[in-house]
């Protein structure tokens, strides 16, 4: 399959590229900084997704070089912990335009590639979190836009559908990686002990619940968000 | 009007023929009604396909990012999707726009 990650360097994006690699898959991911990744399947984009004209000529670019994508992965996001009362409003708008309006123009972008699949069912996979079914306090920003995601997710996934892209969500706990570093240890401890599997996530617990979901194991599964590690 | 709008929007049209029991008559095309009322020729999600189709031959054709989901084609009395007079119309518009300096 041709997958697309978007928000590659590290973290998250990074572990779920380096396992579809070497699971035979060819990746294309990208992110603001230059790629950290040497595959001779991998190939590399650097771009600001908050900048619409350039996720356009991003995929132009892809349907240039590559025809078509079997799979987006939409991983890349930020965060920002602090009361509602501290936080500037600039912030929140910078927040929602990576987590929610990047993720809408790089879905909008990449429906007409992956219409050029030839794969049975097309897939987008977006990322979301556990602040948004608890509620978190001091994420706000965060959570709201994650629960944009979730909604994006629904009802995306109706509008797709007779168009043979499946639209699903991935729920995850804190997993250890540059956006929870500076959480304090004992927040994250009291967020793992809230989760029926009592252990802090880790990237690998991603990978095979990302592969399910952009294989044909669930063809039949879209506009679902499904949560890593019993939160709900 | 742009003759190349009006030969990406019936190349499109063709490229849809092509999958399509029902053939989309491409003479007398400026004045084909695309979509609404009795004879338009694209459900909505038929149209939503032919719109991204054209989007991607117009940008391969003029070399620029465009968009036909603007704020203007959702505002405007009278649909630009509605028939392809209209959409070449939409679409010169918006290729102006998007090669004027910013």
């Amino acid at each position: 399959m041709k997958v697309m990650i978007t928000g590659t360097r590290t973290g998250i994006g990074k572990a779920l590229a380096e396992h579809l690699l070497a699971a035979g898959h060819e990746v294309v991911g990208c992110s603001r900084k230059p790629g950290g990744i040497e595959h001779e399947r991998y190939d590399h984009h650097q771009v600001d997704l908050t900048d619409t004209t350039a996720v356009k000529a991003l995929f132009r670019e892809l349907r240039r070089t590559h025809g078509h994508l079997d799979a987006l992965i939409n991983n890349a996001g930020t965060s920002v912990m602090n009361h509602f009362m501290l936080t500037p409003e600039q912030t929140t708008r910078r927040l929602f335009d990576l987590n929610f309006f990047a993720v809408l123009s790089c879905c909008r972008e990449a429906v007409k590639l992956l219409r050029r699949s030839e794969q049975p069912s097309t897939s987008i996979v977006a990322l979301s979190t556990v602040a948004v079914p608890w509620a978190i306090d001091g994420q706000l920003a965060y959570s709201a836009s994650k629960a944009a995601v979730e909604q994006l997710v629904r009802v995306m996934s109706k509008e797709l559908a007779e168009h043979g892209v499946r639209v699903n969500g991935l729920g995850v706990p804190p997993v250890s990686t540059t956006l929870t570093r500076t959480v304090p240890r004992e927040r994250i401890d009291g967020l793992v002990g809230r989760q029926a599997i009592k252990r802090m996530c880790t990237t690998a617990d991603l990978c095979g619940p990302v592969e399910f979901l952009i294989g044909s194991q669930s063809a039949f599964v879209t506009g679902e968000t499904i949560f890593l590690g019993g939160v709900n | 009007m742009d003759d190349r709008i009006l030969q990406i929007i019936v190349s499109a049209i063709e490229e849809l023929n092509e999958t399509r029991e029902e053939k989309i008559p491409t003479d007398n095309v400026l004045d084909l009604r695309l979509y609404g009322g009795d004879s338009g020729v694209f459900e909505s999600m038929h149209l939503v396909g032919f719109l991204a189709l054209v989007e991607e031959k117009l940008e391969d054709e003029f070399d620029v990012e465009v968009a036909l989901a603007s704020e203007k084609a959702v505002s405007q009395r009278v649909s630009p999707f509605s028939s392809v007079r209209r959409l070449v119309g939409f679409a010169e518009e918006e290729l102006r726009l998007v090669a004027a300096p910013r």
